[in-house]
């Protein structure tokens, strides 16, 4: 296990160490650097700025230095956790992302619950009743999840709330510690929306796992002992169903995060998405090498800890 | 007789009863793929209409995409216009949406086939030379698409939009590197499995040249996943275009793109003149779900490992 954990890790290493320079390179190719922006606020400077205004910046913030060093520096800030200050909000980029990054992640996990509660039911009958009526509607069911993009199911989600209920979400965010009932209410219409996209894929995938293990060979014995098969399916075989739809979910995080983008941006939810949006909007470049990084970040270490957990759940990885 | 066959081809009587029967044959094919998929054919047939659509929209579309009309904002589906009745309702400014919808169609299919065709294409290449090449130039390659990996695909084309500022091939360029990495990974674990077959062997063994391998023996079997990555990534591809759209990067404002009609102007008037924001939406889901079910249906004709799975 040590062998496998520290080969996994050593993989871990570069790869983010790569994944700093694509976001660095993506934004040094950016037409006009940061101090222009900041100064002229459209790229092709029609404002009234004197170069040596722009000058003046450049040597203020490190942009006149050679292109190694100035990553060299990004990175040296980065370990100490200063990611710079926002362009436009004028915050240190960390202590937005601390206030944020809670709220985008209570939002993900809820969706991902309501997701799973949704989709592995769906995704056992699909795969008992295979070529079914049942299996062909519950699959065409996931495909439409698939196919409906996340902003319009968010769109006909407010507008059903709007016009169906005569209802809107509270304007005012409130986090879960300071009013959880409130934030609840806030969170659930959201996380729905986003769930449903997540729904069809991780419906799709347990049938596929379901399907696989109800072919082996543990599955007849069960059966020839006589166990119901209430007991056949739930116990022997979701159990070994359900690690890898849990894996493959996993690593399809990053997937969920550009959703949360689009929901953030509609239902107006403080959190990371919304931030990156506004960055956006603004042209603050700071901000968004900020996000994308941790964005990576992220969804780098959590594919290191499903492979160490597969590692101890199933030894067989470990040799492979 | 076979030889007779082909030989005869090239007499002008015989080829055209070739292309007959060749004519015949897939024809024979495309009653028998809808026969046992019905859901694939049906992908198939919104496929066929959506390049209709989008080939023949100057003739299709009863206005012009950007005339306003000032008499006419918020025209409710059906009601009667200047010159033909506005099918499917007008949006804030008074234009068309049937008619921006038809025009739409061409800007959806131009951003999904370009980013299809540069983006497998690339990734075939790239998936195909770096397996090839093998030690530490495929080490050092697949590093660098883990690292692309794990930047979320939205995520990635959002920020290249920031970058390059809208426009519909900056669009392209973004799909195209928000689709590289999985491609890339795809086609790399598809040679490294033909690699190990029998027939490779034998061509290497009667010595063939690694170029040869590679372009007649590896490539031509990779089709079938190349035709089945492309059906998907262009719903990919229609829907990353129209998420950028509606969050103001994708296309530019003038451009009747999909996702743009339904950015944030569209979202006030959702109470009074919800057609504005339903039916783009719709556009989109109808497009994108015929291209996955056509996708499956395909890659359960062309790859019978996977028969039964997902």
């Amino acid at each position: 296990m040590w062998q496998y954990a520290s080969r996994r890790l050593l993989l871990f290493i570069p790869t983010l160490f790569l994944a700093t320079i694509m976001v660095f390179a993506l934004f040094w190719i950016v037409p006009g650097d940061a101090a222009m922006m900041l100064l002229t606020g459209d790229e092709d400077g029609t404002g009234k700025v004197t170069t040596a205004d722009i000058d003046k910046l450049r040597e203020k913030m490190g942009l006149n230095r050679p292109i190694h060093i100035q990553y060299g520096a990004w990175v040296w800030d980065l370990m100490k956790g200063d990611m710079g200050t926002s362009l436009w909000y004028k915050n240190p980029i960390i202590d937005d992302l601390k206030e944020r990054f809670p709220v985008t992640i209570e939002l993900a996990l809820l969706a991902i619950l309501m997701a799973f509660v949704a989709a592995v039911p769906l995704g056992i009958i699909s795969a008992v009743k295979q070529d079914t009526k049942i299996d062909y509607a519950s699959r065409v069911f996931a495909l439409i999840g698939i196919a409906m993009p996340s902003f319009w199911i968010g769109l006909l989600t407010i507008y059903a709330l709007a016009y169906g209920l005569d209802w809107l979400p509270p304007l005012e965010y409130a986090t879960i510690t300071e009013n959880p009932l409130l934030n609840l209410e806030q969170l659930f219409f959201p996380a729905l929306a986003l769930a449903f996209h997540d729904m069809a894929f991780t419906a799709r995938v347990t049938r596929s796992a379901m399907l696989e293990v109800l072919r082996e060979d543990y599955m007849r014995t069960a059966r020839s002992k006589g166990l119901r098969e209430r007991t056949v399916i739930l116990r022997h075989a979701l159990k070994n169903a359900l690690l890898p739809v849990i894996t493959i979910s996993g690593y399809q995080f990053g997937r969920l995060l550009g959703g949360v983008i689009i929901i953030e941006s509609i239902f107006v939810i403080p959190g990371i998405g919304l931030y990156l949006v506004d960055a956006i909007i603004h042209r603050d470049f700071i901000v968004l090498q900020g996000v994308v990084l941790l964005a990576a970040a992220v969804v780098l270490v959590l594919n290191l800890v499903i492979d160490m957990l597969y590692g101890i759940l199933d030894p067989r990885i470990r040799y492979s | 007789m076979i030889d007779q066959d082909t030989l005869g081809a090239s007499t002008p009587s015989n080829r055209g009863a070739l292309l007959l029967t060749q004519t015949v044959r897939s024809t024979r094919w495309v009653v028998t793929f809808s026969r046992r998929k019905p859901l694939g054919a049906i992908g198939g047939i919104i496929t066929v209409i959506l390049f209709v659509v989008a080939i023949l929209s100057p003739v299709i579309a009863p206005y012009d995409e950007r005339d306003t009309h000032g008499d006419y904002v918020h025209a409710p589906p059906g009601s009667p216009g200047p010159e033909a009745r506005f099918l499917l309702g007008t949006d804030a400014l008074g234009r068309d949406v049937f008619s921006r919808l038809v025009v739409g169609a061409r800007i959806s299919l131009y951003v999904g086939v370009g980013s299809v065709l540069v983006g497998i294409t690339a990734g075939f290449v790239l998936g195909i030379a770096s397996t090839y090449a093998g030690g530490k130039i495929d080490m050092t390659f697949q590093r660098f698409v883990d690292a692309l990996m794990a930047l979320p695909g939205l995520i990635i084309a959002l920020a290249i939009m920031a970058v390059l500022g809208p426009s519909l091939n900056n669009v392209i360029i973004a799909i195209v590197i928000g689709m590289l990495a999985p491609v890339v990974r795809t086609i790399r674990s598809q040679v490294l499995s033909l690699k190990e077959l029998d027939y490779i062997l034998a061509a290497r063994a009667i010595g063939a040249s690694s170029k040869r391998i590679v372009f007649w023996h590896i490539a031509p079997n990779c089709f079938a996943t190349y035709l089945i990555m492309a059906t998907y990534y262009l719903g990919f591809a229609i829907i990353i275009e129209a998420s950028l759209s509606f969050l103001g990067v994708g296309s530019p404002p003038d451009v009747p793109s999909w996702g743009g009609m339904l950015t944030r102007a569209s979202q006030e008037h959702l109470k009074t003149a919800p057609w504005v924001g339903i039916f783009p939406g719709l556009a989109i889901f109808v497009v994108v779900l015929g291209f996955n079910l056509l996708g499956d249906a395909l890659r359960d004709v062309f790859d019978p490992k996977l028969r039964g799975r997902e």
